[in-house]
């Protein structure tokens, strides 16, 4: 069984069909990327996992469990966790008040400051800054401090929108190395990601979205050979690292 | 006991302290015992108003509706052969559930939405109130004269509950539920996503704001001795709360207590001569403010005390 199973998802937006019938997995321990340019219904997806938006039909289950209308806190607590797009952190807060919001669905789970003190180990960047405002951070670090929130909710599945989105080239890097210290602590990792090439390095799995369907899946490697995806993302002449055009 | 609550139950100490030493000032006339009186009530209120509209940015034009509920809650008990001050829990009970069966469905809207249905329900509940013949209806209810308090309970009544509020108001700043309330402000979505429970950290606040508005109430009618709808349940009074706050400083602790305080000497001794037209100026002044100093007093005066400091400490 997997982590996540997610079967024939549809979602509408704003009266318009922005997912027509969407199936795939995540495995436990598992970072699986989900591609496709603006509008393919990337965002819409994770949404609709977190339950900020809701599905007009299909299923969603994570751990054996439907998750179809159940609330955001709801899913959390199961153990789902999003980093939004652009980061999304409060920047009139301190960081370690983001932080203590990550937790904030999940008061059950062991202790806070264990947690704390286990997203520290893992960015230890935060842990110079925790007393500083979260405005006050570069855009690395302000991304780091979304991840940091998002573990503090001990997730088993990590729901990543776009964590490279405008950060330099050495950022992009840290942020990825990251990614895979989750995964080697055990949390599955699903990524919407615009920098395809390093997406389908790290990943296990992808699947490419266009008009709200999956019109192609395969290992991330048989995708990065794959002639027609390096022909949508990475440009006709496929050398390594051309942007791609992800939202 | 934490540090946090030593040091807020040693400064609600040291407030009623200080209160207790201006007491023979303040008591000196019936005037300046009915200004004092008329202080603590706004700073209750202003302080139970913020937690809702600062902390988690729910503009509330209706809270007359809870203090209402309040000022007839201890009227009708007290008539009933209780004592007054005993009667000031229920209506902190009665405002508290009054608030929840509104603010239940209310608080599903967001920003000038739920400021609209709040000046329904506070109207709806006005003329409503002003029809309930057991209550006395529109001519309200006279509260027995002979049982009157006297001003040296008066004033420690209301300086207990005006300190007790504002400590109130700086444990919910603290709190996890404070922390939740102001994630939503700024960030709904970001917070949802956290798993903050957006419906319920709404009404779990406002329960208190409507429990506080409601002991404002009660300590209203046991000061004046009358109530009528009009004056309880009158808009006038869900929109002064709503001026005390944001020119005082919408979202801090002292911002109510600073917005009360200036309310009342402008309604006392600036407004008072031009009568009718009090709250026209009261709205010229609102823009003059939102303009110019849109976070409020609060801001100003504690770059002023950290300024003295410096300077002297």
């Amino acid at each position: 069984m997997s982590l996540l199973e997610v079967r024939d998802l549809k979602v509408r937006r704003g009266g318009v069909p922005a997912l027509r019938g969407v199936t795939f997995e995540v495995d436990r321990r598992e970072v699986v990327a989900l591609l496709g340019a603006n509008g393919a219904g990337k965002t819409t997806t994770l949404r609709a996992i977190s339950d900020l938006s809701r599905p007009e039909s299909g299923e969603i289950r994570f751990d054996g469990r439907s998750i179809v209308g159940v609330s955001s806190t709801r899913v959390v607590e199961a153990g789902i966790a999003h980093v939004p797009e652009g980061s999304r952190i409060w920047p009139e807060m301190t960081v370690a008040e983001n932080l203590r919001l990550g937790a904030y669905a999940v008061r059950r789970k062991g202790s806070p400051a264990e947690r704390l003190d286990a997203v520290f180990r893992l960015l230890p960047r935060l842990a110079e800054r925790a007393g500083q405002l979260a405005g006050t951070l570069s855009g690395g670090e302000r991304q780091m401090a979304a991840i940091g929130r998002a573990l503090m909710a001990s997730p088993k599945l990590l729901l990543m929108d776009e964590p490279s989105l405008g950060l330099s080239p050495r950022v992009v890097d840290t942020v990825f190395d990251t990614i895979q210290e989750i995964r080697r602590d055990g949390v599955a990792v699903l990524l919407v990601e615009q920098n395809v090439v390093r997406a389908l390095e790290i990943a296990e799995r992808a699947y490419v979205l266009e008009g709200g369907r999956i019109v192609r899946q395969g290992s991330g490697e048989e995708l990065l050979d794959d002639p027609e995806v390096r022909q949508a993302y990475l440009g006709r002449t496929a050398g390594a690292g051309s942007p791609g055009t992800g939202d | 006991m934490s540090s946090f609550a030593r040091r807020q139950a040693l400064l609600g100490l040291g407030a009623l302290g200080g209160l207790a030493l201006l007491a023979p000032l303040l008591l000196a006339n019936p005037y300046s015992s009915r200004l004092a009186q008329l202080l603590f009530l706004n700073v209750l209120l202003a302080s139970a108003w913020n937690l809702v509209g600062g902390f988690a940015g729910q503009i509330s034009f209706g809270n007359a509706s809870l203090f209402g509920v309040g000022a007839y809650a201890t009227s009708m008990l007290w008539l009933a052969g209780f004592h007054p001050v005993l009667t000031m829990p229920a209506a902190a009970v009665l405002a508290a559930l009054y608030g929840v069966i509104w603010g239940w469905p209310c608080l599903r809207l967001r920003g000038p939405y739920f400021a609209i249905a709040t000046i329904g329900v506070a109207e709806a509940t006005r003329i409503v109130a002003n029809h309930i013949e057991a209550a006395g209806g529109a001519s309200g209810l006279t509260l027995p004269l002979e049982q009157d308090l006297g001003p040296v309970l008066l004033y420690a009544l209301g300086a207990v509950l005006a300190v007790a509020s504002v400590l109130v108001s700086a444990a919910v700043r603290r709190s996890r539920l404070g922390l939740g309330l102001i994630a939503l402000r700024e960030d709904a979505q970001a917070a949802a996503a956290s798993g903050v429970n957006v419906a319920r950290q709404q009404v779990t606040v406002f329960a208190i704001t409507a429990a506080l508005t409601g002991l404002a109430g009660s300590y209203y009618a046991v000061f004046t001795l009358y109530i009528v709808p009009e004056k309880v349940f009158g808009f006038d009074l869900s929109i002064s709360l709503v001026l005390m706050v944001l020119v005082g400083g919408i979202g801090t602790v002292m911002g109510p207590v600073l917005g009360a305080g200036i309310y009342l000497f402008l309604e006392q001794f600036v407004l008072a001569s031009l009568a009718d037209i009090h709250l026209a100026a009261f709205g010229a002044l609102l823009i003059f403010i939102i303009l110019l100093e849109p976070r409020g007093a609060a801001p100003r005066v504690a770059q002023f005390v950290r300024l003295i400091r410096r300077r002297f400490g």
